[in-house]
């Protein structure tokens, strides 16, 4: 996937692969720019080209190739088999339409129902993701709901068609600790009852640490390291994600200062040679500076993906 | 009942306006040198002495200001100094309807070309389409309209014959000059409409809207034109009003008998009885025009609460 800008060419997301099995949550961590949101709006068609353009790759869905789709073919998919929540629900709804005519327009294409069917079902909906009044609230516009019930609103959108997946791009990070718990209980209990299989793109490992089955750290549009989540906590293999855990805060770790990964995020249009994270990198040696380093998998009991070549868990002991 | 409160409300400050406005141009007018019998031709003093008896123009200037606003309140501006025989409302009872006929039909034109073209080009962005249609609304804006006039004539009347040249009374006489009005208004409305439309498309809900699977159509006219109207709304309020009041320029060429050429010639021979009463229609459909707008955006966009 890459963009082409004024200053130059930006490969914004670069051999990023992974599977996402029914029914499970898959956690995307990294820093802003490193390539999340990219990923997932190319899964779902919906980066603009140009400016993007993808290079090449694959994205399947069900056996079927998603990035050979025409316009057609991918609205049969959106919102209907794959669909999508935002960061901020102020801005992801539309302002000028009710919140019954952004519901029901979904279900009225997908599923064919009527009018008077679709408002009943976006009634339910309404209901089942905890709006209370549903039935007068549904007249009314997004403005008049608070940012939590607007997040349920959109969540209410992204699973009126019973999707297989469920596309989560930092749901959470623009809304309230107490109401981000409730968000995240929501999805959960949405996920019981439809089987749907979510994609949790997020920075904040509390919130994958509660949620996901499997975590997925990028870096500079790259897959840095891939298992699943408890795998990644209690053994991450690659230096960015043991800085990633370092700098949240956890509550075995008492009082102890946070250690903040030093340095910037690097800038894609110019990255440094061999593995993009050696200038932070504090096990950096000679290799780093000159080699990309490959995905090592190593298929023990649990499989588990990493991109160092250095492999920090046997380092540990020298250190 | 909020509706009628701000109606009211913009009502009483309508009235307001008006009486400000008439009180202003009202000695303004009678600063300005010269009078309306000042002709090339001078008269005696015993002509002048009569006429300005007439007019009531030999009283002391306190007493006209208020018997012309007693007057006015009654909606009588009195008859008219240079239009002899007529009084102002029967000219502008003439000549409004005429060159509102005219405006209505231009800024038709003007907002079904404007906004049609203005989406085209938003959602071709720096296509082809765009290019083109940027270039005519530039050239809408820029090409006076007594040259395009002069150029429609020569097209559509000589070479193809469709229309007649001038005049008035037929729905072919109204074509080209409600064509050339609204051609201006039509580059303008066209510009806000892409700028308001790039605007709107840029939107984290347009992009929600996408990820729904609607089609492109009917996102761009569902969820991006009533946030891309919004401009083009407060712009037509005052353009509305211009409109209507006629285009001096536009009705002499086309020979149509509308407001346009009271509006400036009662000013020039200071025919102050004509030139109030086309003033002051002119506030109050501006007022009126502006309320409209308010009112279209409250319909609009539901965040906007009317006050």
């Amino acid at each position: 996937m890459e963009f082409h800008t004024d200053s130059g060419v930006v490969q914004a997301v670069n051999r990023v692969s992974f599977d996402l099995y029914p029914g499970e949550t898959l956690g995307i961590v990294g820093e802003s720019g490193s390539g999340k949101s990219v990923t997932n709006l190319t899964m779902m068609g919906l980066i603009a080209q140009p400016p993007g353009k993808v290079v090449g790759g694959s994205v399947k869905y069900a056996d079927r190739e998603l990035l050979s789709l025409n316009q057609k073919q991918w609205q049969q998919i959106r919102g209907k088999k794959i669909s999508m929540i935002f960061q901020d629900p102020m801005t992801a709804l539309n302002p000028f339409l009710t919140v019954e005519e952004q519901l029901v327009e979904v279900t009225m294409l997908h599923m064919g129902l009527s009018r008077t069917e679709a408002s009943k079902h976006a009634v339910e909906l309404l209901k089942k993701v905890g709006i209370p009044a549903a039935e007068k609230r549904i007249r009314d516009y997004p403005h008049q709901f608070s940012g939590g019930m607007r997040q349920r609103v959109m969540i209410a959108i992204a699973i009126s068609c019973q999707p297989d997946i469920l596309i989560a791009d930092e749901p959470t990070t623009a809304l309230d600790v107490t109401i981000q718990a409730q968000i995240l209980e929501l999805m959960k209990s949405m996920q019981e009852e439809f089987g749907t299989a979510i994609i949790f793109i997020t920075h904040d490992l509390g919130v994958v640490a509660s949620i996901c089955d499997r975590v997925m750290v990028m870096y500079a549009g790259r897959k840095v390291e891939l298992s699943t989540t408890i795998n990644i906590f209690r053994q991450p293999r690659h230096p960015y994600t043991v800085g990633l855990l370092n700098s949240a805060p956890r509550w075995d770790q008492g009082e102890e200062e946070l250690q903040a990964i030093d340095g910037q995020p690097p800038d894609l249009l110019d990255l440094p040679p061999g593995c993009s994270f050696n200038p932070r990198c504090q096990f950096v040696q000679d290799a780093c500076l000159n080699e990309t380093p490959p995905l090592f998998s190593l298929e023990n009991e649990i499989p588990h993906q990493h991109a160092c070549l250095r492999d920090i868990t046997t380092l540990k002991e020298d250190v | 009942m909020n509706v009628f409160i701000f109606l009211l409300k913009r009502f009483g400050l309508m009235i307001v306006t008006v009486w400000i406005v008439f009180t202003v141009s009202f000695f303004l007018m009678r600063q300005i040198p010269g009078g309306p019998f000042n002709g090339e031709r001078v008269l005696s003093e015993a002509v002048r002495a009569r006429l300005e008896a007439r007019y009531n123009l030999d009283a002391p200037i306190s007493e006209q200001y208020f018997t012309h606003l007693y007057n006015t309140i009654q909606l009588d501006f009195g008859p008219s100094f240079k239009m002899q025989d007529f009084t102002v409302n029967e000219v502008l009872a003439q000549g409004f309807p005429v060159s509102a006929a005219l405006g209505i039909l231009g800024m038709v034109f003007a907002v079904t070309i404007g906004m049609t073209s203005g989406v085209i080009s938003a959602v071709h962005r720096n296509s082809v389409y765009d290019y083109s249609f940027m270039l005519l609304a530039t050239l809408g804006i820029a090409i006076p309209n007594f040259v395009l006039a002069a150029m429609l004539i020569v097209i559509f009347v000589f070479n193809l014959q469709l229309f007649p040249a001038a005049g008035w009374g037929d729905i072919s006489q109204i074509i080209l000059p409600a064509f050339c009005l609204g051609a201006p208004f039509a580059g303008y409305i066209a510009r806000l409409t892409r700028t308001g439309m790039l605007e709107v498309l840029g939107n984290d809900y347009i992009r929600t809207a996408y990820a729904k699977g609607l089609s492109p159509g009917t996102v761009v006219l569902k969820h991006g034109l009533r946030g891309a109207l919004l401009p083009v709304v407060s712009y037509l309020g005052p353009a509305i009003a211009g409109i209507l009041t006629g285009s001096l320029v536009l009705e002499r060429i086309f020979v149509i008998p509308g407001m346009g050429s009271h509006f400036i010639e009662a000013a020039i021979q200071r025919d102050y009885t004509l030139a109030m009463g086309a003033l002051l229609t002119y506030t109050v459909l501006l007022f009126v025009m502006n309320t409209l707008v308010d009112l279209a955006y409250s319909i609009i966009d539901p965040r906007v609460r009317l006050e």
